[in-house]
């Protein structure tokens, strides 16, 4: 119930964001910037939610809501995740096209279900366990291009962007045990979308 | 650019082993990283069991992998084992990543390991992984003349609620051998331990000791070593350490005695 409540509210922002107005001075501040979509990246199969561009156009805070079906991913998982990603340099490629190199950001991100728990159940003494199985933080870097559209369609540009990240647990694993594990071992890769809005 | 874009892309993919992760708590595994029990089982019956058998009871390589690593070296160096069992405590958060990095530190063994679930291997999603890659939960197999019954006796994942460990299955495990085989019951859990379903211990206990057949009774959970009559009625209860100890025993078994070795490597 929780779960299809967060789904219709996160819905019903995203259509508001397509439906307003499209000039930037009339921008109302809870009316995201942008909408990403991603592949993989531990956020789910797929992932999608709004999100704001701030701090002189250079960090953005996105709200993804990720969906991992049973058939791909073994079990039917649905999260939730707010990221930061800080883009510090661009180089214009042509008119055309720009270049982030590096982009780098943090996330947390929250798995719905019964099997996993935020806070220690009653059964367990404290402490017993000190990480929660619902909630992972984790870390990426990655890059970008981006291509502007013409200005009076809905859509004013789409950036393309790869990161490679890994989250607290697997990081711990790596950095107690880097004779048997290498880096590679931690770092997985995502892919994904953003839809410029305004 | 696009084109040189796709390429990078393609690179960094076959540098990455994992390429794309969907989430943590998945359950994508490979084709040989399924159902292990059964085949380790098959595997080990393919062999002939001597008179004297010889096993290795280790456990808690949570998050100890250079460690189980270097178990796995020291075991390769004994003679005559006849197969491996992992008391538990197989992952330490129950993530499919950790199952996986396990079992391929423990295909480096020269014979077929078995396992028992620990507490760890129950959290998030580890309880169906372990379903997925192992088997049952609880299961008895049998080398020779000897029988090995493997209980999941980690009470607490399961809010003490009076079925774990399963004593009533582990009662018809006991009776169902007609051929009075010496019995090694084994699990991650030891009756004596604050996370053994209290209201269940004295009726394990009991069922071990009034079967003539149970020569062991085998854990892990503590990280460290522990042997003792502990309830004065026969049965031994032996506990192995953890990974991160580096330490295991060595258990021999012949129609006249048990003998159980420590090791540490």
């Amino acid at each position: 119930m929780r779960q299809t409540t967060i789904i219709l509210i996160l819905f019903l922002f995203s259509v508001s964001t397509l439906k307003g107005q499209y000039d930037q001075r009339d921008k109302k501040w809870y009316i995201p910037n942008h909408t990403k979509v991603q592949f993989a990246g531990n956020i789910g199969f797929l992932s999608a939610g709004p999100g704001y561009l701030h701090g002189k156009g250079k960090l953005e805070t996105d709200l993804m809501l990720g969906f991992l079906p049973k058939s791909i991913g073994g079990d039917h998982i649905v999260s939730l995740t707010g990221k930061m990603t800080y883009s510090p340099w661009k180089t214009n490629l042509g008119e055309e096209l720009t270049l982030i190199p590096f982009s780098i950001g943090p996330y947390l991100s929250y798995s719905f279900g019964s099997q996993f728990d935020t806070l220690l159940p009653n059964e367990y003494p404290k402490g017993y366990y000190w990480w929660a199985t619902s909630l992972r933080f984790g870390a990426f870097i990655g890059g970008r291009l981006q291509m502007p559209l013409k200005s009076e369609q809905k859509v004013k540009g789409l950036d393309f962007y790869y990161e490679l990240g890994t989250y607290d647990l697997e990081f711990l694993s790596y950095i107690q045990n880097t004779k048997y594990l290498s880096i590679t071992d931690i770092f997985s890769l995502a892919l994904g979308v953003k839809l410029k809005l305004y | 650019m696009r084109r040189s874009l796709y390429t990078i892309l393609i690179l960094l993919c076959v540098t990455l082993q994992a390429c794309f992760e969907y989430n943590p708590n998945q359950i994508i595994l490979e084709d040989d990283e399924k159902d292990l029990t059964a085949k380790n089982i098959a595997k080990l019956q393919e062999t002939t069991p001597s008179e004297t058998i010889r096993f290795v009871f280790m456990g808690d390589t949570q998050r100890f992998y250079d460690e189980s690593d270097d178990f796995v070296k020291s075991v390769n160096q004994l003679a005559n084992i006849d197969f491996v069992v992992h008391g538990g405590d197989i992952s330490d958060f129950g993530l499919v990543q950790e199952f996986k990095w396990i079992h391929e530190i423990m295909s480096g063994l020269k014979v077929p390991y078995l396992t028992v679930i620990g507490n760890h291997d129950l959290l998030a999603n580890g309880r169906k992984v372990y379903r997925e890659m192992y088997g049952e939960l609880d299961y008895t197999f049998e080398y020779g003349n000897y029988r090995f019954i493997m209980l999941n006796t980690n009470s607490r994942e399961f809010n003490f609620n009076g079925t774990v460990p399963d004593l009533m299955w582990l009662k018809q495990q006991l009776e169902d051998n007609t051929a009075n085989k010496k019995t090694v019951v084994m699990s991650h859990i030891p009756p004596f331990d604050g996370d053994f379903d209290p209201n269940l211990e004295q009726e394990y206990a009991q069922l071990l000791a009034e079967d003539p057949n149970v020569e062991l009774s085998l854990h892990a959970h503590r990280h460290s070593f522990f042997d003792n009559e502990y309830y004065d009625d026969g049965t031994r209860y032996f506990v192995t350490t953890s990974m991160q100890k580096r330490g295991y025993i060595v258990v021999t078994m012949s129609s006249q005695e048990t003998q159980i070795e420590v090791i540490n490597y």
